[in-house]
């Protein structure tokens, strides 16, 4: 492991976005730009009889309307199964369905000539519940039926476990549809060029699945497209999949014009991607003592519409229903159910957050029950590395556990709980709770994780990164930056990046999963070796000092045969043409053995975190405010300490938002909540007081020792909170959100 | 999408008053703008003229003449919950505008929008309503006075005649034997339309009883409404600060709301909470008085 002490540095990114100056995708315009309008559904479910253009073509304005019969690829899209179509020909499935696509001189006009577009449907009953959806009578969503994935995964045996146990808690947990809501919506532009290829400007988490999905959707060659998808306005996994993508680039090649969308609010929480609400009954045994003995496991995972990445959400979510806890026996069953609620697909937590809700709820439950403390408990039950999952594989890499359970322990806020716990006024109570959390990083078994970089030293003898992953707010960059400038002794500044598209940069995967940060470490490194061989070869050609002699990077230079040189002269001698580059790759090591029937499981490499949360219910409304939370967190090795804490405040935010306020309210298909003032996140005036405590525990597989901490940051205060709101006032929330009127019945159950 | 509206901006109270005459119900004033566009955006808006009252410099202040505090229809939020005149003798006034949106929406709104605008919601209404305020409707030909309570007829309805605008609104200023106060429950902290919200005036006489109590409540009926029998039941107090008393006493609030289901709650919540939400605010803001005493 290269030893490269990291020092805080400003973001990269910072001034351009501070400033405004930066321009996003959907800040682009070209000459000659049209502008598209996605008509959308009318019903949640229906068949499509016939779609008329007639009226709409003949508008002023209007230079193209586009119907499933003009898909000139293969009409649909989608990560693991393309069951999505890009323009619905047959049948629609979700009020954010397209049916025909406009593209007109002005918004106004393409708004105007949607309103033409004649669709006569048949409407069809709707199916708006993952369990009734499972029942042979159901109305079918797709015609092979509502499943989109069942999976079952078992180990030992735990019926046996659960008669065995003193204690067993059994419960059923229900999760929210969250929304991502970053900032930039769904938005983009396709501009075809002279030479029949096309490009494609939108922000999304990885350009070179977006290239592919597009050639399917257009039927062209890959190398024809070309996608520029950094930087993005936001994404926490809403731009992993495909959005507005193919309807632009269809009209883009149909009209010749580059082709502009920018969703509104409204139209993005109807039609985008959203959390999958998870139904989980979990019955758990324990020991006296408060070992575990078995869990069981059942999840209804509400896929809405279409598959993109619910089946491997499913999974993730089923590799961690019984956490890192040392399980003998499990049966972890998951149903991923196709109904007429939206779509769903990927978001930070990927799961996680809903499982692990269910998980620790029932551990603290458990302690309860048998007299011991909620660390205790834990502590039992944590396993190490080396020893086996409880879904079977053998942990490999670095277990912290027990590492971020100690620290959440000795934090400010748990120490002092019974002096936070205090209050004057009659009708508050307050609560402090904690809760644990390993996350899975990476890609998982089965499913190609690679990373590609190039280290190109530029004629000035500064030096260009490229790299596929795209900073969507994570402050990726500044960390890539930092890395390379760490192994090249060189100052941040003199490291440029490209990223984030087909042209220029190299596929590193997508920003996803937790794996940004480790990924980069070890292809930056990679890529940094190599050009040390490089430099070593490029002076063995002139000089003839050996070609494999060493070159070590010292005081922006490097030691070679040749003596010291700064990169100035290096360049000047070997980048004039073209830069000496250093390539790297990294392909993901994979877990030991395969989980059955669970493809993508397990894991290879986890993320940790505790945190612990102070809340204040107010007793006569329900009301609650999380007042103060305490994460501790390995980051392996920290790169950039604002970042982490930027990570930390962003994650608790969301999963705040999961924990208190946050859900999409949909009824018989239709979106109830379409903008802020019904879909709620927190302001600024909700978000809690921060106690950060960075743990640094060095990830062996990595070359600097990185972990992923982007998604873990937002699971363990979801329980914390519903946890803390037991401690508080005795009830147990099992429903999140807990809005006011939820605490409200539970603290009243009397209420009708 | 933002239909095409002809768009006039008055400078003058006697501009805005002609221009209201002329375009009569084709008009819709815009203030600080922050419903109308939102309105706007919905396709909500039937009017195709907007006359524009949000340069009429004359309708912006916050001043007290001779015992009665006078607020201006283009007040902002933020200018009332910063006046010392309104913290001092209208303090459920200053509070309920405090708690109104965010910051940007306390600068740009207005206290007129929030009358005119009618909604069994908005926050600075229940406030009016206790400190017995007096709406002043002017038109070219006049001004006419409307006590606040009798001024709405319904949600997003008033007496407001299409040539009328709404001028002022003035209310006698609190003394020091006054307490006033305001609380809201909402779905967060900020930026959040009221789920309840209530404000109330207590005058305390001697022997600290309260000897007069206005109680009104939003968001649990059709328009915003006063809660007679609870103010009699907060006049049979007992002379010293009892959490359970003041609980009793406001209980009686469940009879007096006649809320409906919506998105943001259910009646029945909504009945209940209304109680709470009452019994906290007049808790601290009797605990902060007659601790100051
Ligand atoms: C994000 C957001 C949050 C909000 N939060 C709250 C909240 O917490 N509490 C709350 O009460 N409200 C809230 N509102 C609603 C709104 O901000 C307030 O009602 C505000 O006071 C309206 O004032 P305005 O000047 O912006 O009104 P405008 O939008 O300009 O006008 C509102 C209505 O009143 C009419 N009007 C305006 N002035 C006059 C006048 N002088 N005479 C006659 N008619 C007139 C207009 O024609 C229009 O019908 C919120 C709005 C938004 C967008």
């Amino acid at each position: 492991m290269d030893d490269i002490r990291f020092e805080q540095i400003a973001r990269v990114d910072a001034q351009g976005k501070a400033c405004g100056t930066t321009a996003y995708m959907s800040d682009l315009s070209f000459p000659g730009m049209l502008y598209a309008w996605f008509v959308r559904s009318k019903y949640p479910h229906a068949l499509i009889k016939s779609v008329d253009v007639s009226k709409a073509m003949v508008l002023d304005g209007v230079v193209t309307v586009l119907t499933a019969a003009d898909v000139t690829g293969f009409n649909g899209f989608g990560i693991v199964n393309p069951d999505m179509p890009v323009i619905c020909g047959d049948k629609v499935r979700y009020m954010g369905d397209t049916v025909a696509l406009v593209a007109a001189t002005t918004e106004r006009i393409a708004e105007q000539a949607a309103a033409l577009v004649d669709v006569d449907y048949e409407v069809l009953p709707v199916v708006d519940d993952p369990i009734e959806a499972l029942k042979p009578d159901a109305p079918k969503v797709h015609d092979k039926g509502n499943v989109c994935l069942h999976t079952l995964i078992t180990k030992g045996d735990v019926e046996q476990g659960l008669r065995e146990a003193d204690v067993v808690i059994e419960h059923e947990y229900r999760t929210p549809r969250q929304a991502h809501t970053p900032l930039e919506t769904e938005s983009g532009v396709a501009v075809p060029e002279a030479d029949g290829s096309l490009s494609m400007y939108a922000g999304s988490q990885y350009a070179f699945r977006d290239q592919l999905q597009l050639a399917r959707i257009l039927g062209m060659n890959p190398r024809m497209i070309r996608v520029y998808s950094n930087p993005v306005g936001g994404g926490f996994g809403s731009k992993d999949e495909l959005t507005i993508q193919g309807g632009i680039a269809l009209l883009a090649m149909k009209t010749g014009k580059p082709v502009k969308v920018f969703l509104s609010r409204e139209e993005s929480l109807v039609s985008g991607w959203k959390r999958h609400p998870f139904i989980i009954r979990m019955r758990t045994g324990f020991k006296s003592d408060g070992t575990m003995l078995a869990n069981d496991v059942t999840c209804y995972e509400d896929k809405g519409a279409y598959s993109s990445l619910g089946g491997p959400i499913l999974n993730l979510a089923l590799e961690h229903a019984s956490s890192l806890y040392r399980v003998p026996n499990t049966r972890h069953e998951g149903w991923a159910v196709f109904t007429n609620n939206g779509v769903c697909g990927a978001m930070r937590g990927f799961g996680v957050p809903q499982v692990l809700f269910a998980l620790e709820s029932n551990m603290h439950e458990a302690a309860e029950k048998l007299g011991l403390d909620p660390v205790t408990i834990r502590r039992k039950n944590v396993l190490h590395q080396g020893e086996v999952s409880p879904i079977g594989h053998t942990l490999r890499t670095g277990v912290s556990m027990d590492l971020v359970l100690d620290a959440i322990e000795k934090s400010n806020l748990w120490q002092h709980r019974e002096e936070y716990k205090k209050t004057d006024k009659p009708w508050l109570r307050r609560g402090v709770a904690l809760a644990l959390a390993p996350q899975g990083a990476g890609l998982g078994l089965g499913i190609p994780d690679y990373a590609g970089a190039y280290i190109d030293l530029d004629r000035d003898g500064n030096f260009t990164l490229r790299i596929g992953l795209v900073e969507y707010g994570q402050g990726t960059h500044t960390g890539f930056t930092q890395m390379a400038a760490g192994l090249l002794h060189v100052h941040p500044s003199r490291v440029r990046i490209v990223a984030g598209q087909t042209e220029g940069s190299v596929d590193a995967g997508p920003a996803t999963a937790s794996r940004s940060t480790y990924t980069a470490s070890n292809a930056i490194a990679a890529a940094f070796r190599d050009f040390g061989v490089k430099v070593a070869g490029a002076l063995d050609a002139k000089y003839h000092t050996g070609a494999d002699a060493v070159c070590e990077a010292k005081d922006g230079g490097m030691t070679t045969p040749a003596g010291f040189r700064t990169y100035e002269e290096l360049a000047q001698e070997f980048s004039q043409e073209s830069p000496l580059r250093g390539e790297g790759y990294f392909v993901w090591p994979t877990a030991d053995r395969e989980i059955p029937g669970a493809a993508g499981l397990p894991h290879w490499i986890y993320s940790f975190a505790a945190q612990a949360a102070l809340v204040e219910v107010n007793t006569l409304t329900g009301e609650t405010h999380l007042l103060k939370v305490a994460t501790a967190l390995d980051t392996g090795h920290t790169v950039n300490p604002q970042q982490v804490e930027g990570q930390i405040d962003g994650g608790v935010a969301q999963g705040e938002g999961f924990a208190l306020f946050e859900d999409t309210l949909i009824a018989k298909g239709q979106v109830r909540t379409k903008n802020f003032s019904t879909y709620i996140i927190p302001t600024v005036q909700d978000v809690p007081e921060h106690e950060y405590i960075i743990l640094e525990n060095p990830e062996g597989t990595s070359a600097l020792g990185v972990r992923g901490i982007g998604e873990v940051v937002m699971v363990p205060v979801i329980p914390a909170v519903a946890l803390a709101i037991h401690d508080a006032t005795g009830v147990w929330v099992r429903h999140l959100p807990a809005t006011p009127e939820r605490v409200y019945r539970l603290l009243h159950p009397d209420v009708q | 999408m933002i239909k095409k509206l002809k768009y006039h901006a008055a400078h003058d109270l006697k501009e805005a008053l002609e221009l209201a005459e002329q375009f009569g119900s084709r008009k819709r004033f815009l203030s600080g703008g922050t419903d109308v566009m939102v309105r706007l955006k919905e396709g909500l808006v039937r009017e195709d003229v907007i006359v524009d009252l949000s340069h009429v410099a004359e309708l912006r202040f916050v001043r007290e003449e001779s015992g009665v505090v006078h607020v201006g229809a283009c007040a902002t939020h933020a200018d009332l919950s910063a006046s010392p005149i309104v913290r001092q003798h209208g303090c459920a006034l200053a509070l309920a505008a405090s708690r109104v949106g965010g910051t940007q929406i306390r600068n740009m709104g207005t206290v007129g929008g929030n009358v005119a605008n009618a909604s069994p919601a908005g926050d600075t209404i229940p406030a009016f309503i206790v400190l017995d305020a007096v709406v002043s409707i002017a038109s070219r030909t006049g001004t006419r006075d409307v006590p606040i309570i009798d001024f709405f007829t319904g949600p997003g309805r008033s007496v407001l005649a299409a040539e009328e605008l709404v001028k002022e609104l003035h209310f006698p200023a609190t003394g020091p034997d006054e307490l006033t106060g305001f609380g809201k429950l909402g779905a967060r902290q900020a930026m959040t339309i009221s789920t309840a919200n209530v404000a109330f005036y207590f005058r305390i006489g001697d022997n600290r009883r309260i000897v007069e109590a206005r109680i009104a409540f939003g968001s649990v009926a059709p328009t915003v409404i006063r809660a007679y029998k609870t103010e009699q039941m907060f006049c049979q107090l007992p002379p010293l600060l009892s959490w359970d008393a003041i609980r009793g006493a406001a209980q009686m609030a469940w009879k007096e709301v006649a809320p409906i289901d919506d998105l943001r709650a259910t009646a029945v919540y909504r009945k209940e909470a209304v109680v709470g939400l009452l019994a906290e605010a007049a808790y601290e803001a009797l605990a902060s008085c007659w601790h100051e005493r």
